[in-house]
């Protein structure tokens, strides 16, 4: 592997040899670059003999082309050979690998074997770290850490290294959680061991079928009855029935145990061709079985009994996501299992995790996948769980932009079949789009158009011509809108087909209301406002200004129009780009400190935003944005605002929920920079000799804090109390609704599902309110409470 | 709250800003870089608006500042910005997985800066006014004002450019403002 390649920033080649400035890196050989600061021209230092190993170490098994095993067993060789001095970094670096690079357990598994017939201290040695760092992954409860040393335990028992009984053991003390712990807890823990059984299982039937047995019995009982309502909260697709991935990987199991639990082909197992060779040293016992799990000395992590004192957030497992049928010619002719199917979700999944620094590198191990398969065969698998992971609810583990550009990397790498498997997909999501849950239908819309904008927006648009209901043109016009924010508006005309020209949006544009327009009450006020602020007044004087006996006319008007008029202008004037509405509501900050303070000037101002902005929703979205980050606008404004009864029609337009959705978000932005703040600073406490001016600054930013999450625990509970209000009261009203009323299916569609949306996605941060929240949705309409005990069950589980 | 891990260190080393700024020491350069919230944007169109750099820097995080460069003499954009966040997760997520994908269908280049003296670097310092790489490219790049400088002054002394490559660059402006 060439490491000059993935340099960032750098330039496709281009045909001049000269300047080599930022954009032009030349990094030809033998210049590499990434030793700057120095003279470029000395080779990179030789490397020590570990580093080497190391290297070697971290690429084995990569290369599915290369002989494993004679690669295992030469590396064994070399190792064995340096354990007398370099024995603790050596079991660092196993280690290491082992628990970071998610499809080479096996190999791994197989080299400890391998080097325990060679060195029984290894053996030991090795095995006594990975006890404790188990411990501390417990205690510090790391997800992945404790997933993968549950998964190279199996291993080391199919190497030999370690006795099933250990294993055993340990399954039990994992599974050891009474029913009164949160489901998602005992989720993690359940799938823990049952993303190891695929590894461990053939063995242990060999050594315990018994054992085993029971084992199966245990996760039967701990899948079986699982709350509904957390399905339903996190499903992507509404159909009757979505399948939790816990209960359907228990059966995929079940299915196993039935046929006698073949090996699986898509788990390497290199410890078979070593097999006697690894059966002449003896096995450890890790841990010892005993009727009492607590026995073998691992704590499980403490139980946080009440929501409110929780502090971990367990992982939610995603629904099991499925819109491609067994239609295409590559998949029909395969025959795996549903096992099979989860072993290589959970690889793509886990590389998804390790590798999220370098996309390339991601889509580089998935297309290599060591599952003894084309990956052709199974690219309905990849791009299904690709899309499990951008629609993943209620938080994707990343920023959903990355899993977007994991499509366009596979596409690109994959470029014969991969774009043909995402249509489908694509087009099977665009049928069933009215069954998308809204939160889904947004990131869709979203993740499409930017996915169109890195190729060029070609997409077969005319098979879309005859859009089926209002959700799938609305799905259309979204996607055109969002796309025409990355690009321009006549971009957009020119690719979609005429058959569609409906559907483009309109051009945006400014609507300054007073252009042109004296009847307008404040009309010549704005002109002299406007003209003050086109020649760059400051603020102080044009406060100046309008106290003096100059700004009669201004002083007349009643507060709620100087503010309409002060806003408006300050809008136009800032109107060309982003950088001159920053500039200009930074100069006139005062006028809104002074002008647009009480609470109709807000409701005002955030009026005039709108008006202005009507027919460019990113504009409007932009302005919102910025005054909700200087503090010109509160939260609370555009929360009363929002859920006004003049705003309710507007609820059939995405992008007025966009704004709620920012100012929600903008909350909890200040919260957190506020709380990353406050531990970067030493407190009084730990440090008894710190100076007077220090102490000053930690206690106001812990009162900052403070008086923080307070407002934002009021902000949560007015929005839910106005969700509470509008919604009842549009499920009272729709029963005697009139023609041509806004309170149509749609309507209820769309704010329902915003309604679960902002439950669910806020779900940690309601653990301290479920109190008043349980209250405030007893007595309501059994659709809104329905919608609330699903995401309510997000916030008791996890 | 889990930290996640960046396993492509194992296969390779993390940089922070692979430019070698000339202005600063490179020990400065490491300190600030690390803890910059700021990144650089090359390779853009001179008729790409703020408000399509705004939509798709947003969707690493909320954005603070957008700085286009420009030319010195004709203060026009010249094809680079200064992208600030508020955080630096959000610009690191930038750098990660921004980096050569495209905007305005063009392949961005994105890079840590030191985040200082924006006002006194949104200059581009090449002899024509726009980046120095404008002055020697020889390729035709319709968004970047067509030729390179350097190359431009040959052609025309040479009365080479052709009326189509000249009515393809009007025609370029025309539809982008």
């Amino acid at each position: 592997m060439d490491r000059r390649d993935n340099r960032r920033g750098s330039a496709p080649r281009q045909d001049d040899r000269g300047y080599r400035g930022r954009d032009n890196r030349g990094g030809q050989p033998p210049y590499n670059r990434r030793y700057s600061g120095g003279n470029d021209r000395q080779p990179p230092p030789e490397k020590t003999p570990l580093e080497k190993v190391k290297d070697l170490l971290v690429r084995i098994g990569d290369n599915l082309a290369s002989p494993l095993e004679r690669n295992l067993a030469g590396l064994a060789e070399a190792l064995s050979k340096m354990l007398a001095q370099d024995l603790g970094q050596i079991i660092d670096i196993l280690l290491e690998c082992a628990l970071n690079l998610p499809t080479k357990t096996p190999v791994y598994g197989t080299l400890i074997g391998l080097m325990y017939t060679k060195s029984p201290d290894f053996g030991k040695a090795i095995s006594h770290r990975i006890y404790s760092i188990f411990a501390i992954a417990l205690k510090r409860v790391n997800f992945y850490d404790i997933k993968f040393l549950t998964r190279l335990l199996s291993e080391l028992v199919n190497a030999n290294v370690v006795d099933a009984k250990s294993l055993f053991a340990l399954f039990d003390r994992l599974l050891s959680d009474d029913a009164s712990a949160p489901q998602g807890r005992r989720d993690f823990f359940a799938m823990v061991v049952m993303q190891s059984l695929p590894s461990a299982a053939h063995r242990l039937n060999q050594e315990d079928p018994e054992k085993l047995k029971q084992l199966m019995e245990t996760l039967d009982n701990r899948t079986a009855n699982r709350d509904p309502l957390i399905t339903s909260a996190i499903s992507v697709l509404e159909h009757t029935n979505p399948v939790s991935l816990v209960r359907w990987v228990y059966e995929a199991l079940a299915e196993q145990a039935q046929v006698g639990w073949p090996p699986l082909s898509t788990i390497r197992s290199p410890w078979v061709h070593f097999k006697e060779q690894l059966d002449t040293s003896s096995p450890l016992t890790l841990f010892n079985f005993s009727p009492n799990p607590e026995d073998i000395g691992l704590e499980l992590p403490d139980k946080d009994p009440s929501p409110e004192e929780r502090v971990i957030v367990y992982p939610t497992f995603q629904n099991l996501f499925h819109v491609l049928d067994k239609e295409s010619q590559l998949w029909s002719s395969r025959s795996i299992s549903n096992v099979d199917r989860f072993v290589i979700q959970d690889y793509i999944i886990d590389l998804m995790h390790f590798f999220n620094e370098e996309e390339k590198d991601c889509i580089k191990h998935i297309v290599n996948l060591p599952i003894q398969m084309n990956i052709e065969t199974v690219l309905d698998i990849v791009v299904e769980t690709i899309f499990t992971q951008l629609f993943s609810l209620p938080q994707s583990e990343f920023r959903r932009v990355y899993y977007g550009l994991l499509f366009a990397e596979l596409c690109k790498v994959s470029n014969e079949f991969a774009p043909g498997v995402l249509s489908k997909a694509i087009n099977s999501l665009y049928e069933q789009i009215q069954t998308l849950d809204v939160e889904c239908f947004i990131i869709f819309t979203e993740w499409f158009a930017h996915h169109l904008s890195n190729f060029d927006y070609k997409w077969l648009w005319s098979s879309w011509s005859n859009p089926a209901d209002k959700i799938h043109s609305d799905f259309i016009y979204e996607v055109l809108y969002r796309c025409m924010r990355l690009s321009y508006h006549e971009r957009i005309e020119k690719t979609v087909p005429p058959e569609l020209a409906n559907c483009i949006p309109t051009k945006p544009k400014v609507n300054f209301k007073y252009l042109g327009r004296p009847d307008i009450e404040g009309y010549k006020v704005a002109q002299q406002v406007f003209g003050k602020m086109n020649t760059k007044e400051t603020a102080t004087q044009i406060i100046a200004w309008i106290e003096s006996d100059d700004g009669e006319q201004i002083q007349s008007l009643s507060p709620v129009v100087q503010a309409d008029v002060l806003v408006t202008c300050i809008l136009q004037a800032g109107a060309k780009s982003y950088s001159h509405l920053v500039a200009v509501t930074e100069r006139y900050h005062e006028l809104f400190v002074k002008y647009v303070s009480t609470e109709e000037c807000q409701r005002q101002a955030i009026l005039s935003i709108l008006s202005f902005w009507q027919h460019s929703p990113q504009q409007a979205l932009i302005a919102f944005s910025k005054f909700l980050a200087l503090d010109i606008l509160t939260p609370l404004a555009i929360v009363e605002w929002f859920f006004s009864d003049s705003n309710l029609p507007s609820y059939k337009k995405h992008w007025i929920w966009e704004i709620l959705h920012a100012t929600v978000q903008k909350a909890m932005s200040k919260l957190e920079m506020l709380e990353s703040e406050l531990a970067s600073l030493e407190s009084p406490e730990a440090n008894p000799q710190l100076s007077g001016e220090d102490i000053i600054r930690y206690k106001h930013t812990e009162e900052l804090l403070a008086t923080a999450r307070q407002n934002n625990k009021k902000l949560f509970i007015v929005l839910f109390q106005r969700f509470e209000t509008v919604l009842k009261g549009a499920f009272e009203k729709s029963g005697n609704q009139k023609e041509g009323d806004y309170l149509d299916d749609y309507w209820v569609w769309m704010s329902l599902g915003q309604f679960k949306c902002f439950g669910r996605k806020y779900n940690v941060q309601l653990r301290s309110i479920l109190g008043t929240l349980d209250l405030l949705f007893t007595n309501t309409d059994p659709r809104i409470s329905d919608v609330y005990q699903q995401f309510r069950s997000l916030v008791v589980n996890f | 709250k889990n930290k996640t891990r960046h396993m492509a260190y194992l296969y390779r080393e993390k940089s922070t800003a692979t430019y070698k700024f000339k202005d600063y020491k490179p020990e400065e350069v490491q300190r600030l870089t690390e803890c910059s919230t700021t990144v650089y944007v090359g390779n853009l169109s001179f008729y790409t608006t703020e408000e399509q750099i705004w939509e798709l820097f947003s969707k690493c995080g909320e954005v603070k500042k957008i700085t286009i460069g420009l030319n010195h003499t004709t203060r026009t954009p010249c094809g680079f910005c200064f992208v600030e966040y508020y955080t630096r997760a959000c610009a690191s997520d930038c750098v990660k997985w921004l980096n050569n994908t495209k905007l305005d269908e063009r392949i961005v280049r994105i890079d840590w800066d030191v985040g200082i003296d924006i006002e006194k670097r949104k200059f581009g310092r090449g002899k024509s006014g726009g980046q120095v790489r404008d002055d020697y490219r020889t390729d035709y790049d319709p968004g970047r004002g067509g030729y390179g400088a350097q190359k431009l002054a040959e052609l025309n002394k040479d009365g080479k450019r052709t009326r189509e490559e000249e009515e393809e660059e009007e025609e370029h402006k025309k539809q982008r403002t």
